[in-house]
């Protein structure tokens, strides 16, 4: 597919067509910052498919994903290249005797001995790939200020090399589960996506899809309970579409066409998975009264 | 220096903008052009900030998106203006009402027109009701006695029954028309006192019998001169108050038993988020390393001796103390139990926390938060037990009993968060409290819960602030923002 004839139907066939079923809202944001050549910014709770969209982007364009795990104390040298420290020392160690320092100096300052991280790898990139910087709250601030310098200009000098500028704009993705509030500088840069959990009807729809052998009754259910356990409990982590899914699979294969008080009693653990979470659940809201909750009738 | 980035700034906008110009406003129709820039104007009024590139990029994703779905344009313009998801719902209700149908408009236009046309009536009206002939000895008509009403109590006054309001000011007449014994003056003031207390008895009818549920949101936004362009944010304002999120911005004092659960969940998330930012910035410690050459030796010996891999001293990190004096006299109450919420959800970062409680004097609450109760228990157990919940104000005393008892808490690393509405006597006594403690910590702020609007009616604020950091503080809001952008920012 090129990105310079796509429409927002075709971005809407991909989408259903690699099974990611989405809000409206995601397909139109993610086709602007497409067309627009901006990196788009998808904030959200964990687990509502914000990664996916990458994934899903990289399969339709039939191009190479390139990830980037933020974490605290990530830095250049992990993003954007390093050299290969051991391997100099070696080469200066072996080669002590016979060549001349300047030779030697500009030997072990190629490109050989060049380790290029995931930003460096994406410009340098043959073709337009899809970069994902996963997490970006989980990032420094610093870093966050280098990041949006790249972002913007897509060229970086390695001062041993020169500059390295991208053939290919690559598609970029940033994640962010709002841990901390983003710069204003990156926001300005982007296309801002946020993606709530899906809706129930929404939420059917993704289990239909992924997990097909789960009846139409459990699903139903299934979407329901997680909503109103989402919605109802105060919780540290909420249950996660994944989950859901996870559930439903575990449902399928202990053969439950429905929901009940019994059922999940014994799968509890697959929807909370912090102590203090299930304690909350038995406490304030209880198997049996999630097995009412999904009644059809009520309220 | 500055001030030239400030200019070139400036400067660069001012070309960002002509550019705009001749790019955009030179072809004939400009319709959109001119409504998206408007409705940029509307959401900076509402604190959203927007630059002008983004607006840019806006016009340009609009070319790209069919503008006659609404849906669409919606999805656009949130997604290169709006990246503030706290603030989404700002954007929601101005994009709801900037681009309503022509009849919505006019709807509101109408609805805007009768309010004020209401108010006006009943102002008038509680001007009436407040003003009395006093007739001198021979029953002739004197002299005029008028009285003036705040603003909060203009709002009760009117939510009383005809019959209610007719007692209140029939009881005033009557007094006003008697000559006997006193000063006139004297006769005045205890009027006035009177007025005050009636309507505040009332204030406690209203709420304990939920009459009062719709509470003051102080969601307030500066007029801009332009009429249209208020009438819009006021209608904004009046929507936000009406929503959910609502809570955000209304005055502490004044969110009700119904709503206390929706304000713990809010507290605890933005307690959380800071916590989570504070914690990144102590746990940091790749600055100012020196190597540790022990260990780096030692683990370098399979490298042959060449250093390879460094090992690092690391720096202690100082977690800071948290010294919270709160106002809990009478209507401050309320205001004190969030914040000390709020900062008890901060526990997980700062070394510890000392909490106090003043109103006529002060008493030492720390303890109760040492039994590892939940938190909604402990406050419950403090307003029973102590004696100082909800009484009278007496600062200077308070703050003295702290310097004679509790000194010895005061150090070069402690910061205190003096929660008051600075009403109390003696101020110059206080003021010289307040400078001796300020001496003696890392900062001193001061989360003021009288609107900064009203600061310049109390004198002695002054005198306070120039020896802390003096931030309104009403709404959950302020206290975010306070915490967020003064608190441990130095």
């Amino acid at each position: 597919m090129e990105l310079e004839q796509l429409s927002i139907e075709d971005l809407r066939k991909g989408f259903t067509e690699s099974g990611y079923i989405s809000e409206e809202e995601v397909i139109v944001t993610t086709y602007l910052a497409l067309r627009l050549g901006k990196p788009l910014l998808v904030t959200g709770p964990p687990g509502v498919g914000k990664t996916e969209i990458a994934k899903v982007l990289s399969k339709m364009f039939n191009t190479e994903l390139i990830r980037l795990q933020c974490y605290e104390g990530l830095d250049e040298t992990r993003a954007l290249y390093e050299w290969d420290y051991k391997k100099q020392l070696l080469m200066i160690q072996m080669g002590k005797e016979g060549k001349r320092e300047s030779d030697l100096e500009k030997s072990i300052f190629s490109k050989e001995y060049l380790l290029e991280r995931p930003l460096l790898k994406a410009i340098r990139a043959d073709k337009k790939v899809v970069l994902l910087i996963d997490e970006i709250d989980k990032a420094d601030e610093e870093f966050e200020a280098f990041l949006f310098e790249i972002l913007s200009d897509f060229q970086v000098s390695i001062p041993e090399l020169g500059t390295v500028s991208a053939r290919h704009i690559p598609i970029v993705i940033l994640t962010s589960n709002n841990e901390r509030d983003l710069s204003d500088g990156l926001k300005r840069r982007c296309v801002f996506l946020y993606i709530d959990y899906p809706t129930v009807d929404k939420e059917v729809q993704i289990i239909n899809a992924k997990v097909p052998q789960a009846g139409e009754k459990l699903s139903e259910e299934i979407a329901q309970a997680v909503n109103h356990i989402r919605s109802h409990l105060d919780i540290k982590k909420k249950p996660s579409v994944s989950e859901t899914l996870d559930w439903t699979r575990s449902l399928a294969l202990l053969n439950a066409d429905r929901l009940s008080e019994e059922v999940i009693n014994q799968t509890l653990n697959i929807i909370f998975k912090d102590e203090d979470d299930l304690e909350a659940f038995r406490q304030h809201l209880g198997s049996e009264e999630l097995y009412k909750v999904v009644q059809p009738g009520h309220k | 220096m500055d001030n030239q980035v400030k200019s070139l700034e400036e400067q660069r906008n001012t070309e960002i903008w002509d550019l705009m110009l001749k790019q955009r406003w030179a072809r004939s129709g400009n319709y959109i052009e001119n409504n998206l820039v408007k409705f940029v104007q509307v959401l900076r009024h509402l604190g959203i900030r927007v630059s002008s590139s983004e607006t840019i990029d806006a016009l340009r994703a609009l070319e790209l998106v069919n503008i006659n779905n609404k849906q669409a344009v919606k999805t656009t313009l949130r997604a290169l203006l709006s990246k503030d998801i706290e603030k989404q719902i700002l954007f929601d209700k101005a994009f709801a009402i900037f681009f309503s149908s022509p009849e919505e408009k006019e709807q509101r236009f109408l609805e805007g027109l009768r309010r004020k046309k209401e108010q006006e009536r009943q102002a008038k009206q509680i001007e009436q009701d407040f003003t009395f002939q006093r007739a001198d000895t021979e029953g002739e008509a004197a002299e005029e006695v008028k009285f003036d009403l705040t603003e909060r109590q203009k709002e009760l006054y009117t939510k009383l029954s005809r019959d209610d309001q007719e007692k209140l000011t029939e009881f005033v007449n009557q007094v006003i028309q008697t000559h006997r014994e006193g000063s006139f003056q004297r006769k005045i003031s205890f009027l006035q006192n009177f007025i005050r207390g009636t309507l505040n008895y009332w204030e406690k009818q209203l709420r304990q019998n939920g009459m009062e549920e719709e509470s003051q949101v102080a969601f307030d936004l500066d007029p801009t001169g332009d009429e249209e362009m208020d009438q819009l944010l006021e209608d904004v304002a009046e929507q936000v108050r009406a929503s959910e999120q609502a809570l955000l911005y209304e005055d502490m004092k004044t969110i009700g038993e119904r709503d206390l659960p929706k304000a713990t969940v809010i507290i605890k998330r933005l307690a959380k988020k800071l916590a989570s930012r504070i914690s990144r910035r102590y746990r940091r410690t790749k600055k100012s390393q020196r190597i540790e050459m022990r260990r780096s030796i030692r683990s370098n010996i399979r490298y042959g001796g060449t250093m390879l891999d460094l090992k690092y001293k690391i720096k202690k990190i100082e977690k800071p103390k948290i010294l919270l004096v709160c106002d809990v006299s009478g209507s401050m109450s309320r205001y004190a139990s969030f914040v000390i919420q709020f900062m008890y959800g901060l526990s997980s970062v700062v070394k510890e926390i000392e909490s106090f409680i003043f109103s006529d004097d002060l008493e030492r609450v720390t303890p109760y938060f040492k039994k590892q109760r939940p938190f909604e228990q402990t406050m419950f157990t403090i307003m029973n037990e102590s004696q100082y919940w909800g009484g009278g104000t007496n600062l200077n005393k308070s703050l003295l009993t702290f310097m004679d008892k509790y000194k010895a808490l005061l150090t070069p690393t402690t910061r205190i968060i003096l929660v008051s509405d600075a009403k109390t006597t003696k101020p110059q006594e206080t003021e010289k409290s307040l400078q001796e403690m300020r001496e003696m910590v890392k900062d001193m702020i001061w989360l003021n819960t009288l609107p900064k609007g009203e600061w310049g009616s109390v004198e002695h604020l002054a005198l306070f602030r120039k020896h802390c950091r003096m931030f309104e503080c009403y709404t959950l809001a302020h206290l975010e923002n306070v915490m967020k952008e003064h608190f441990l920012s130095s």
